[in-house]
């Protein structure tokens, strides 16, 4: 069961984990949630991504975005490191977007396989 | 059309949001005796003029410059149609935009309520700073949501962060269960 009361307890485990993170995020992800993106099932893919993070506390923020043009491509998730460089997930599912978060945030190693570049377009 | 009803709300708020909507309301109303399925999504945002109004209702027609087609409001119109139930638009510049699909619950058509729970978590996480005030009723039981109250609750602590985008994801899906919205 879920309550408000849970709410409060979250706040305080949050705060703790505010104090013992320093510095900034080193990934920003991107999830593209415009209609194409949520006919394609962006939805789960975020709510997998985020479950991800949470459970290993990775150092990583996520945003939506609106189209991002490749709508046959859909989902797609763009992931940033702190030099700004990116790389485009495409036609990603929840499974998909476990494997990014542990590989790619976790270990630091690009996922090849699902790259655009792996699609040949 | 989208998948769901779920799916449908979180595209047409996200048009809210991007027009810039500071405040957003949001009901879902079933009821059973009246064979009604109500989505309703009313925002503060920048509006739209009669000219643009229309345009908006066309599929070949979008805000977006990364492709030439929007189907977003297209689809919201489609499926009240197809449901026999009513579609409603209204804006005015500077003012808002109300959009409300009405559906006949048990019609053959009427697409399943699908995941509200992370469809409004998902809607949160994208605009935590959009203060979003959500409504659910299934024929006299009610829920309601409202970011800000979460904020107070919160003290603080963002309402973006992880743990608390997926707590608002399985709270929702918990009080809809418990008045059976299904």
């Amino acid at each position: 069961m879920k309550s408000l009361e849970d709410l409060k307890k979250l706040r305080e485990s949050a705060k703790r984990k505010i104090d013992m993170r320093q510095g900034e995020a080193d990934y920003r992800i991107v999830v593209g949630m415009a209609t194409c993106g949520i006919a394609a099932g962006a939805r789960p893919v975020l709510n997998a991504l985020l479950e991800e993070l949470d459970k290993n506390h990775y150092p990583a923020v996520v945003t939506q975005t609106g189209c991002i043009g490749m709508c046959t491509l859909e989902p797609i998730v763009e992931v940033f490191d702190k030099q700004g460089e990116k790389t485009t997930y495409v036609l990603v599912n929840p499974e998909k977007a476990r494997e990014i978060i542990h590989s790619h945030v976790g270990k630091g190693e690009v996922l090849q396989k699902y790259t655009i570049a792996a699609t040949g377009k | 059309m989208l998948a769901d009803i779920a799916s449908t709300m979180l595209d047409l708020a996200n048009n809210s949001v991007r027009a810039k909507a500071t405040s957003l309301r949001i009901r879902l109303v079933e009821e059973e005796d009246k064979n009604r399925f109500l989505l309703w999504i009313k925002d503060n945002g920048q509006g739209m003029d009669r000219k643009l109004l229309e345009k908006v209702q066309s599929p070949f027609f979008t805000t977006r410059t990364t492709r030439k087609i929007g189907l977003g409001i297209p689809f919201a119109k489609e499926l009240a149609q197809l449901c026999e139930g009513r579609f409603c638009l209204k804006s005015k510049p500077g003012q808002g935009t109300l959009i409300a699909i009405e559906m006949k619950a048990d019609h053959w058509d009427r697409p399943p309520l699908g995941d509200v729970g992370e469809a409004l978590s998902t809607l949160i996480q994208s605009a935590p700073e959009v203060e979003i005030r959500f409504g659910a009723k299934k024929n006299q039981k009610r829920f309601t949501l409202n970011t800000t109250k979460l904020k107070e609750l919160l003290d603080g602590v963002r309402l973006d962060s992880p743990d608390v985008i997926l707590w608002i994801k399985d709270y929702v899906r918990q009080e809809l269960t418990k008045i059976e919205m299904r």
